[in-house]
């Protein structure tokens, strides 16, 4: 029995009958709603027992990892080998109760998602993409990653095909498709050029990654971590998400958004030492920083509050991307908790505005507190003191070494900050009156809880201040990295202290700036949206960088119809074909021409030559020649005669 | 040891063929459904032939496995030569899975179904033969055998332009074939005592040999491998020599297109394989760089082209020239994982493209097209099949998946593959395959989204689900494929030997 649920396997065949069950919900859970979420709820329960049985079997053996790994494509040892390999530690257990977690509150909230055309596609979505990201944060080997975040992918894509009969949520779920597929593909692109030239890819196997001289492997991490950053769906990739939908926006943020990042967060927090080994992170830490000041600075204008929220989103995984790249696995962990934590929160928090109230009610207390569990939500993902995210964000600002580069990172971050308040202050000026339960209402709170420095760090700044004079009990980031890494969580206290003080100052600055700007009657941003409508129109879809693609698509399709064109039809049609044909017709006329004219020659020659001796025949046999000759002849032999008797 | 289950597989097919032409009436039974029946079982039967000789192969070793010899025509060298190896063993397993598919598919054909299903017979049995021979001779027996059926099956069966489609086929074919043979006829004479078989040439190392002509000196080697090549191109629609396979894709019914994108073409580049690993290692060491780039360009305008098209059967057409491209990456990336990712590219790209032609097909029958946008940009002819027929839906997108190479399927295996093996030595190559992979992915994206998402069209009318008998003969190419990208263990062991063995032999 202890192997039973000890083994890394157990966990991976309990994934596989919760991907099953998802599947089946698709097929037949359209007339069995009821059985539908009663299936996906104990499974996702029994997940998280799995998960609990899971930790205690680690507990039991000193915490050491479990490890499963086998050849897939091409066996183990060989380069170029593709394999998989399953991993039993705490961090990923956590990741995956995390994500069960947060499937479970959702789909807890039956209220928010009545009216949604086909609630049977979000349930499995859920399962699957619960699946995905599990696969993900428990896989050993980039390859077995992937196929987690292509699960997480799908969860995706399935949730928007409850309202894919329309053509605006098509051209939604198109884009979404294409554009994440393409991350996938170049990720999956840079981990073949790596594998090409090295043993088998795994995060246990450290020396594999060491840098090879001469290799690829700069353009190989490089394509990986690009190919998982565009997953982020950060500027420039942000079509879809500025593209509008009916959906609730929960459901677009968690399973849209959320759980694909989750996903690939699972790949680039593991691969974190790898990557930085081969050099090619602090690169990539800086095109975060920018793409998540473009993508901000889209969101800012935005007329829909929903693709303002989900834009903020994305730059808050474009900023968590730069954490890991200039501050390690933890601080991105924790920022990451944050982030993923609150933007739910807020998620759920404003699809309960939509549980609208009955005409002429004056209670407003619940949607008073939603704007509560805002607030709250933006303060988790900001790093607001308290929060888990508050201890990553002040080491990530302690990191810097000149203070250009500081004030770069800190602007971004500003923005980032700002524009999170912006949203919370827009939805303080929400006057409808919510009839959502209080279950929904209370939902948003469980995971701002969650998110608190204390559940994590232990303490109730979130390990903000030097030293953690506040620390309540053990840190959990000492279990899921190692107690190694506290002293790299404890960092240099002049540095963290005048980060501690950078990042109240941005917080408060952000929080007035966007009450000023955008909590009061006017909203400034929107006025400036009016006042410069082209400038506006550019910036809000995306900077033109649909034109682009669409222009770069109009020469490509002209290049195929010409190649088609001038290949097919032109030279193997016309010249080849025609051209072809025409001289062989020639040729063959040619000789059809000089065969007759030797025929008609030979038959004339032969008919000359036998022309002569066939009328000397002629002349014979008709009779009269006969005469002749005997006359000839008889008068030739008289003559003889008569000259031999003389 | 002969083992007869290759002469089986090969020659009962061909007995089912012959049994379409001379049919017996049976008093009360509509000829017809004897025919279809007789037809499938033959098939049916020749594929499990194949399987079990694939099933029963041994692992872990490079050697000719099942052989058969038999004298034939003993002054020549000829003789019946079979064998099976890792090059050749997936090749059976695609031939073995498609036809059947394919008779199944042509179930409710009313004109002339007998000739029809006798036509694939007789191609099921040139496709086993090819794939399992041994001896040259009999190799192009079998490749010739397959040209003519194709002629018929798109001239009977085909669309309004039928007759140009099957005489531009029949013509590539032809001049394909020609080029094929000299090259063999080349070899044969290059020996001494001459023979037609691949062991004995291979032992007795062509390189250094040459002919004359006119008193000109020319090496055999090179002069052979480049006819064997570019006869190959013809028929594997390499471009620029495919503006037949265009036509056919217009004009062929779906299933016949079937047969030739799904099974010609890998057969095709499997010849290429087997002849210049085997008889002209210098000359494809050489010639690597040009494979690459002769694929990078067919990937290219693959991809390129098929962004262009708007109806479905064209848009197959150029991906699979785009496919052919990506495996010529592999075929001259000369390492083991490119080579083994050509050869497992061959059946999982089979599979794809034939579920896919399948489904060109479906639409076509239900919608009476397969145009999915128009050139003056107006309505969309079709959309919203995805709520009307949900099983379609799904099954096309796992066929699209795997084409795309989305991880779990078998497309992603082959593809990665590919990608590991081509890089080193040709990063170039691969960027540009990778630009058009991307093109196709976007455009097979928008595809879908234009028939299957999104308002229903007005004019598409009733829209059927795939019926039982249209989902039994499609499961087992999803199988295929889901087989193929979660546990590609057993097949690669196959493959693997061999490719080492050959590859020992070029390097």
């Amino acid at each position: 029995m202890e192997l039973l649920y000890g083994t890394p396997i157990v966990l991976a065949s309990y994934l596989f009958i919760l991907f099953l069950a998802g599947l089946a919900v698709l097929v037949f859970g359209k007339r069995r709603q009821n059985y539908a979420t009663w299936i996906i709820g104990i499974l996702l329960v029994g997940l998280l027992a799995m998960v609990a049985l899971g930790w205690s079997s680690l507990v039991e053996e000193g915490l050491h990892e479990k490890r499963w790994l086998t050849g897939w494509i091409l066996p183990r040892d060989e380069p170029g080998a593709i394999t998989v390999g399953v991993l039993q530690d705490p961090l990923g257990l956590t990741m995956v109760a995390l994500a069960t977690i947060l499937s479970g509150i959702v789909l807890l909230n039956r209220g928010l998602l009545a009216k949604e055309p086909s609630p049977e596609r979000y349930k499995a979505a859920f399962a699957i993409s619960t699946v995905g990201v599990s696969i993900s944060w428990i896989a050993m080997t980039p390859w077995l990653s992937f196929v987690g975040i292509g699960l997480a992918i799908l969860g995706g894509f399935v949730s928007l095909g409850s309202r894919w009969d329309t053509d605006g949520e098509a051209n939604v779920a198109m884009r979404f498709g294409w554009e994440k597929s393409w991350g996938l593909f170049l990720a999956v692109l840079g981990a073949c050029i790596l594998a090409g030239s090295r043993p088998p890819l795994d995060w246990a196997n450290a020396e594999s990654w060491a840098a090879l001289p001469g290799s690829s492997d700069e353009i190989g991490a490089g394509l990986l971590a690009a190919g998982l950053f565009i997953q982020l769906q950060s500027f420039p990739l942000t079509g879809w998400i500025i593209t509008s939908s009916g959906s609730p926006p929960v459901l677009r943020v968690v399973l849209n958004q959320v759980f694909p990042a989750l996903a690939v967060f699972g790949v680039l927090i593991r691969l974190e030492p790898q990557l930085r080994s081969v050099g090619i992170l602090p690169v990539f830490g800086w095109v975060a920083l920018g793409s998540a000041l473009f993508t901000i600075g889209s969101g800012f204008l935005q007329t829909q509050g929903r693709q303002g929220l989900s834009l903020w989103i994305s730059a808050g995984f474009s900023v968590v991307f730069s954490t890991l790249a200039f501050s390690g696995q933890w601080v991105a962990t924790a920022v990451l908790i944050g982030l993923v934590l609150g933007a739910a929160a807020f998620s759920i928090a404003v699809s309960a505005f939509d549980v609208k109230g009955p005409k002429g009610a004056s209670n407003g207390t619940k949607s008073d507190w939603i704007k509560v569990a805002c607030f709250a939500a933006v303060a988790a993902a900001t790093g607001v003191l308290g929060f888990v995210s508050a201890g990553g964000i002040l080491r990530w600002l302690a990191v810097w070494d000149s203070s250009a580069l500081e004030f770069a990172a800190g602007f971004v971050f500003f923005l980032f900050v700002l524009h999170g308040w912006k949203l919370a202050w827009n939805a303080f000026r929400v006057k409808s009156i919510s009839d959502a339960s209080w279950f929904t209402i209370s939902a948003p709170f469980v995971l701002i809880v969650l998110a608190l420095g204390l559940v994590w760090t232990g303490t109730a700044s979130g390990e903000a201040v030097f030293e953690a004079p506040d620390r309540l009990f053990a840190s959990l980031f000492d279990i899921l990295f190692g107690s190694s890494s506290a002293r790299d969580r404890a960092g240099d206290g002049e540095a963290l202290s005048s980060a501690l003080w950078l990042l109240l100052g941005i917080q408060a600055v952000a929080f007035a700036t966007a009450y000023w700007t955008s909590g009061r009657k006017l909203d400034l941003f929107q006025q400036a949206a009016r006042t410069f409508p082209r400038f506006s129109a550019f910036l809000t879809s995306g900077y033109g960088v649909d034109r682009f693609g669409l222009w770069v698509l109009g020469i490509m399709r002209a290049t195929g119809s010409f190649i088609d064109w001038a290949v097919g039809e032109q030279f193997a049609g016309r010249l080849g074909g025609t051209l072809a044909v025409r001289l062989i017709r020639n040729t063959a006329a040619a000789f059809t021409a000089a065969d007759d004219k030797f025929s008609e020659r030979l038959n004339a020659t032969v008919l000359r030559v036998v022309q002569v001796p066939g009328k000397v025949f002629q002349l014979i046999q008709n009779g009269d020649v006969q005469w002749y000759l005997l006359f000839g002849i008889g008068s030739g032999m008289a003559m003889l005669l008569h000259f031999m008797r003389g | 040891m002969n083992n007869h289950l290759i002469s089986s597989m090969v020659l009962l097919p061909l007995v089912g063929a012959l049994f379409q032409a001379f049919l017996p009436g049976i008093k009360g039974v509509r000829s017809d459904m004897v025919a279809r029946w007789m037809a499938l079982s033959a098939s049916l039967g020749a594929s499990i032939c194949g399987f079990v000789l694939v099933i029963s192969m041994q692992r872990g070793t490079a050697d000719l496995q099942a052989i058969e010899i038999l004298e034939w025509v003993g002054s020549y060298a000829i003789s019946y030569d079979m064998g099976v190896d890792g090059l050749n063993a997936l090749i059976v397993l695609l031939v073995s899975i498609i036809f059947p598919v394919l008779i199944a598919s042509e179930w409710n054909q009313k004109v002339g179904a007998r000739g029809m299903y006798g036509l694939f017979l007789i191609l099921q049995t040139a496709f086993f033969g090819v794939a399992c021979a041994q001896d040259l001779f009999l190799l192009f027996f079998f490749w010739a055998l397959s040209a003519l059926p194709f002629y018929f099956l798109i001239g009977i069966w085909g669309g309004p332009g039928r007759e140009g489609a099957a005489f531009r086929s029949i013509v590539a074919a032809s001049i394909g074939n020609a080029l094929l043979f000299a090259a063999l006829i080349l070899v044969y004479y290059s020996v001494d005592p001459h023979s037609f078989s691949l062991r004995e040439l291979a032992n007795a190392k062509l390189t250094g040999k040459s002919f004359e002509i006119l008193g000109h000196e020319f090496s055999l080697s090179v002069v052979a491998f480049a006819l064997i090549g570019t006869g190959l191109a013809f028929r594997a629609a390499i471009w620029p020599l495919h503006s037949w396979f265009t036509h056919a894709a217009r004009e062929a019914p779906p299933s016949v297109f079937v047969a030739l994108s799904a099974v010609t073409v890998p057969v095709a580049i499997y010849i290429f394989m087997r002849l210049s690993y085997t008889l002209f290692p210098e000359s494809l060491l050489a010639a690597g760089g040009i494979i690459v780039a002769v694929g990078a360009i067919n990937l290219f305008v693959g991809g390129v082209s098929s962004v262009a098209q708007r109806d479905l059967r064209l848009l197959l057409a150029f991906l699979c020239v785009g496919e052919v491209g990506f495996v010529l990456l592999g075929v001259g990336s000369l390492n083991s994982a490119g080579v083994v990712g050509a050869v497992y590219e061959q059946l999982v790209l089979g599979l794809g493209l034939a579920g896919f032609g399948l489904f060109s097909g479906l639409l076509n029958d239900r919608a009476g097209h397969s145009v999915f946008m128009r050139e003056d940009g107006g309505p969309r002819p079709l959309g919203g099949i995805a709520t009307r027929a949900p099983t379609m839906a799904v099954i096309s997108g796992i066929f699209v998946a795997s084409l795309l190479g989305f991880p779990g399927l078998g497309g992603f295996v082959g593809h990665s593959l590919l990608l590991i093996g081509g890089y080193p030595g040709h990063p170039l190559a691969v960027i540009l395959a990778v630009c058009a992979v991307l093109l196709a992915t976007y455009y097979l994206f928008v595809m879908y989204r234009l028939i299957f998402l999104g308002d229903s069209s007005v004019e598409m009318g009733v829209f059927g689900d795939l019926t039982l008998r249209e989902q039994a003969y499609l499961l087992p190419l999803v199988s295929g494929l889901l087989f193929c990208g979660m546990y590609p263990k057993p097949l690669l062991e196959l493959v693997r030997p061999t490719v080492l063995t050959l590859l020992s032999t070029v390097k």
